[in-house]
């Protein structure tokens, strides 16, 4: 199994101060990689530096191709997909024109074709329901449907997720969990998913990397298995750690 | 260094100006070059009018020849139809000027930035058309004329205009470099920061709007007064347009700067009118690239505070020494109940912690208490009394509220930042707490550096000093001991001491629990909305409510 | 009353068109540009120059074809401005005030240096006028209603069926969801602008014949479009439409029952008062 993503000494910037890295990894075709930590602690910014909208530094190769100076819209055509932590949708927009515009990279005609495509499968049939309503009006379970087919309209191999199921109601939750999972068993396609949620992130990831402090605490290869609980533990026992130690960044 | 010797600068200048003016006068009398100069002093005044609010409040006022002509055009009328003399008129112009700027600074006292560029752009062009309407008493197109005017001689009215601008360029100066300056340049960088220092946001604005309209007036009456008309120029887009660029050009937070440019500007545009039809096109042209090439204008240096800063004025150390007490406070953003009937309350010289999961409520509640967020329902008394107000009139009872992000007044030394704070609180460097503080952290060896040139952390530390040197009653620290090293968190501990010593009234809310409960007299947890328990450091962690609350069995991260 | 409804139309469709271009601007670009009016003066200038050139006195067509190339001209321009001085400067807002000023005086000053201080005269596509009830109305004037509709339903087409115009919708609702998606906000800001200068420099065509073409005719239509689209709610453009149409509903009804001059000093005045009082709009639809 050949790598999908690999990581060097990847550091992401807000503005001048770095606050995620350095952070070296690897993602390779089918992982289900789950980030975890708490808030602040660099899930997101390290999610948003792969797609390209933060300032980064370091090195990243997807699919053996160096993108990390490459624009989002770059990376896009590369095969790296965001869907962003809540959703940020085109409120004013119809689902319709939310997901087509997802494929706008490809011309209109071509998006039309494979949104014809997405809406057939499973958990997509709203889609085709709520074609014309507007995006703001939908409930946090269909906005987040509607956002990760905005995010599969562009045929990626690596999906990002951040924080997909914030707010949602279990049901929900399984439906993104689906979702997610169909999509790793395609051939060489992977996922990286922040996650607050950890009964989530235990029965949805094959990987684990926990984060604090910008930095990767721990991360498990395929044969560990952790619960809930024992994660939290090693995160605050990390947390302990840090704090006593001088010098230790805590953003 | 004297409060006075950081201003013989400026007078060095005037001195300098003045007696270049009196050689020109002597060596060139009644000649062209004089006519030139007096219009140029006039046309310095009016830039020098506009840099001494925009330069440090950072806005760009698009309607300046309101201030102008509107005075000139009263001037005018009152000389013309109320026989009042020139000498009279021009003294009272500066007073109108002023009356002026204080009712647009009445206008536009929450405009900020473009609203307030537009907001002051449709004053001067509804004033422009409005002149247009009563022919037989503004006199249309050509304006009043047949005025008197003031001086018999070109030298006399150089030796006027002359001697204005450099008074004008002296007031200027004192300002920009005063304690009002300083306040009023810390609103332009970060507003929300000087209000949370107590700076008083529409007093500082309002006093240097009238000091901008009062200079401009003066040149506006003058113009009128040496030229003999006032016509519709004097409140024209055009004029606005090139007060605008060459205050922008002269650079912010200096006089001279912009009078510098304002007087090269005109003389150049004067000089090259051999070929009168394209001189105005190449000016425009020039003073288009100069925009774009030039960034921070032509004077870049800005002088900065360097004076150790002697208190004034004694306040009583604790002042009231009352209990803080929050009752049942409520409040709802959108659909989400962030505040859920919140109640505790802090004793003077207690150290009382907040903590509680993520979305708990306890940066609202932080908010709350500042005056920046109003509560729904509920009450805040401090003492007897009810407290009331908004962020800045808080800080100036003695609230202080630190901030979780980094805020700073941007290219502002440290020492500068500190001064904002002591002038507001009548404080000093000498404030123990506060000296302690800087030197355990090191920021004492960084007074004289920028802010924004020192790391993201230095900042944090800064904000934190200020809210010491304000020698508070209630402090509000939010998450100071966040991406800060062991020695610095001991500064800050050891400060928080210093000052419960004091009698101030501390809050911390924190996750970092060591560093906390070693601080803290008691601790108070949050969650969803409400304190749910309010103990003693070692209890805190043996209420059940409090571990239910962080319950490993849910899957809330968060500590 | 009549002539109230007619004159609001013909002079609230001006103000529209003028207005649309900024509101998108404004709206998705996220930028004042303050140059905006200045595509409002060279779009008559240009008519002026163009049909001087071409001798369009009395043919209707030509002198319709020509106030349509005005327009694109000025399009041209206003990328060009992107290009050259909105792009680079798009993230220092006081900078691109200051810098759209100086070009406006730049324009200003280039116009009074080639055509003098005189008003222009430009010849209208349909000379002559009509009378309804006691009041007259020029055809060239009542011409710019039809070509104000054309245009906004053009512009909504565009907006709502285009790859492009999606692309402005969505740049203005969420400019980092759209730059997740492959869209780059920055190309989308220069298709805006040059959308913005065709139609204010296509108005400003359609005017001249109507108006006196000065130098300093930028003003005026910067101070409408900004005020408009603010009052009208920044991101509304059907909030923009309708305040253009009360705007020259008060200017209208002024200048029946006051005097024509007083006409435009009501209107600044309505438009000062309003930006002192409320300057963030009635029906503020963008985010704060």
């Amino acid at each position: 199994m050949s790598a999908l993503l690999q990581v060097r000494e990847f550091v992401v910037r807000r503005g001048a101060t770095p606050v995620v890295g350095p952070i070296s990894l690897e993602v390779t075709e089918g992982e289900i990689l789950v980030l975890v930590g708490r808030n602040g602690s660099g899930k997101s910014s390290f999610l948003s530096g792969l797609a390209g909208v933060l300032p980064t530094g370091g090195s990243v190769t997807l699919i053996g191709r160096e993108i990390i100076k490459e624009s989002p819209r770059a990376r896009l055509l590369a095969g790296l997909a965001l869907c962003p932590s809540e959703r940020h949708l085109f409120g004013d927009l119809t689902v319709r024109e939310n997901v087509l515009l997802g494929a706008y990279t490809t011309g209109r005609r071509e998006a039309q074709e494979r949104l014809v495509v997405l809406k057939e499968r499973t958990h997509f049939q709203l889609l085709g329901d709520r074609s014309t309503q507007r995006a703001g009006t939908l409930s946090g379970g269909q906005q987040q449907i509607v956002a990760l087919a905005r995010a599969l309209m562009s045929h990626p191999r690596l999906l990002l997720l951040d924080e997909p199921t914030a707010g949602l109601a279990p049901e929900a939750r399984e439906q993104v969990g689906e979702i997610v999972q169909e999509f790793a068993r395609l051939d060489g396609h992977s996922v990286i998913i922040a996650e607050e949620n950890l009964d989530f992130a235990c029965s949805i990831g094959s990987r684990l990397a926990a984060f604090l402090g910008g930095q990767l605490l721990f991360h498990s290869s395929d044969a560990d298995r952790f619960t809930p609980s024992e994660i939290l533990q090693r995160l605050l026992e990390g947390e302990a750690h840090s704090a006593a130690q001088s010098g230790g960044s805590n953003a | 260094m004297s409060r006075l010797a950081k201003y013989t600068g400026v007078l060095r200048g005037a001195a300098i100006a003045a007696g270049a003016c009196v050689v020109v006068t002597l060596a060139l009398p009644d000649s062209h070059v004089v006519d030139l100069l007096t219009a140029a002093s006039i046309f310095a005044l009016y830039i020098l009018s506009w840099a001494v609010f925009c330069g440090p409040a950072l806005e760009v006022s698009f309607g300046h020849t309101f201030f102008i002509g509107s005075v000139a055009y009263m001037t005018a009328l009152l000389h013309t139809r109320g026989g009042l003399s020139p000498i009279a008129c021009l003294l009272l112009a500066p007073v109108g000027g002023a009356l002026v700027g204080l009712a647009v600074a009445s206008l536009t006292f929450r405009h900020r930035g473009l609203y307030f560029s537009m907001a002051t752009m449709a004053l001067q062009l509804t004033l422009y058309r409005c002149l247009f309407l009563y022919s037989p008493l503004f006199g249309g197109e050509e304006g009043i004329f047949g005025i008197q005017t003031i001086a018999a001689t070109r030298n006399g009215a150089f030796a006027l205009t002359g001697g204005a601008a450099i008074v004008g360029y002296v007031v200027s100066e004192i300002y920009v470099r005063s304690r009002q300056g300083l306040l009023l340049s810390a609103l332009g960088h970060n507003e929300r920061l000087a209000e949370a220092t107590g700076v008083p946001v529409v007093r500082s604005r309002a006093f240097a709007l009238a000091l901008s309209g009062a200079l401009a007036a003066l040149g506006g009456a003058l113009y009128v007064f040496t030229v003999g008309q006032a016509n519709v120029e004097l409140v024209g887009d055009r004029l606005s347009a090139r007060i605008v660029l060459l205050g922008t050009l002269g650079g912010p937070q200096s006089a001279s700067g912009p009078a510098l440019a304002g007087v090269m500007a005109y003389v150049l545009d004067q000089l090259l009118s051999n070929s009168i039809q394209y001189t105005a096109l190449v000016v425009s042209a020039i003073l288009l690239l100069l925009v774009i090439f030039v960034p921070r204008g032509l004077v870049k240096k800005r002088p900065t505070w360097r004076e150790p800063h002697a208190a004034h004025g004694q306040r009583p150390v604790s002042g009231e020494r009352d209990s803080f007490r929050v009752l049942d406070v409520r409040r709802a953003f959108g659909g989400v109940q962030a505040l859920n009937g919140v109640t505790f309350t802090l004793e003077p010289g207690s150290v009382t912690g907040i903590i509680g999961p993520n979305g708990a409520g306890k940066t609202t509640l932080l908010r709350v208490l500042a005056g920046e967020v109003e509560p729904d329902s509920g009450k805040l008394e401090w003492g007897a009394r009810a407290v009331r107000g908004g962020l800045s009139r808080r800080a100036r009872q003695g609230l202080r509220k630190t901030f979780q992000h980094v805020e700073s007044f941007g290219d502002l030394t440290v020492r500068e930042h500190l001064a904002v704070t002591m002038t507001v609180h009548h404080t000093s460097l000498e404030e123990p707490a506060l000296e302690d503080f800087l030197r355990e952290t090191g920021v004492l060896g960084e007074l004289d550096e920028a802010l924004d040139q020192l790391p993201p952390a230095v900042a944090r530390l800064v904000d934190i000093a200020m809210a010491i040197a304000a020698r508070p009653r209630l402090l509000l620290l939010d998450e100071p001991f966040a991406g800060v090293s062991a020695a610095e968190g001991q500064a800050i501990s050891n400060a928080v001491r210093r000052l419960k010593a004091q009698g101030t009234s501390v809050v911390v809310v924190e996750h970092r629990l060591r560093e906390l409960f070693a601080l803290a007299d008691r601790v108070v947890v949050m969650n969803h909305g409400a304190a749910i328990a309010n103990e003693t450091p070692e209890h805190v962690f043996l209420n059940p409510d409090v571990l239910a609350a962080y319950g490993t069995q849910k899957a809330s991260m968060d500590l | 009353m009549i002539e109230i409804l007619l004159l609001t139309l013909t002079r609230g469709s001006l103000y529209a068109f003028v207005a649309l271009g900024f509101a998108l601007v404004f709206g998705s670009g996220r930028v004042l540009n303050l140059f905006h009016g200045s595509f409002f003066l060279l779009g008559a200038y240009g008519a002026f120059f163009l049909s001087s050139a071409a001798g369009a006195e009395g043919r209707p067509w030509v002198t319709l074809g020509i106030s349509v190339l005005a327009g694109l001209i000025v399009a041209g321009i206003g990328y060009v401005y992107y290009r050259l001085l909105l792009r680079p400067f798009r993230t220092n807002s006081l900078r691109l005030m200051v810098l759209g000023m100086a070009a406006n005086l730049v324009v200003a000053d280039a116009m009074r240096t080639f055509y003098g201080t005189r008003g222009a005269l430009v010849p209208s596509i349909i000379a002559g006028s009509f009378s309804i009830g006691s009041v007259r109305v020029l055809w060239q004037e009542a011409l710019l209603v039809p070509a104000a509709l054309v245009a906004v339903g053009t512009l909504y087409l565009f907006l709502s069926r285009s790859q492009a115009g999606l692309a402005i919708q969505a740049v203005a609702q969420d400019p980092g969801a759209a730059e997740l998606v492959g869209i780059m906000p920055a190309t989308v800001l220069g298709h805006t602008v040059a959308v913005a200068a065709f139609l204010a420099g296509f108005a400003g065509a359609l005017a001249a014949p109507t108006r006196v073409v000065g130098p300093d005719m930028w003003s005026f239509a910067l101070m409408v479009s900004f005020a408009v689209v603010v009052m009208g709610g920044v991101g509304s453009l059907v909030g923009t439409v309708i305040v253009s149409y009360a705007l020259a509903a008060v200017e209208i009804i002024t200048s029946i029952v006051i005097s024509t001059a007083a006409a435009e000093a009501v209107a600044l005045g309505a438009i000062a008062l309003f930006l002192v009082i409320r300057p963030r709009g009635f029906f503020d639809v963008s985010a704060r």
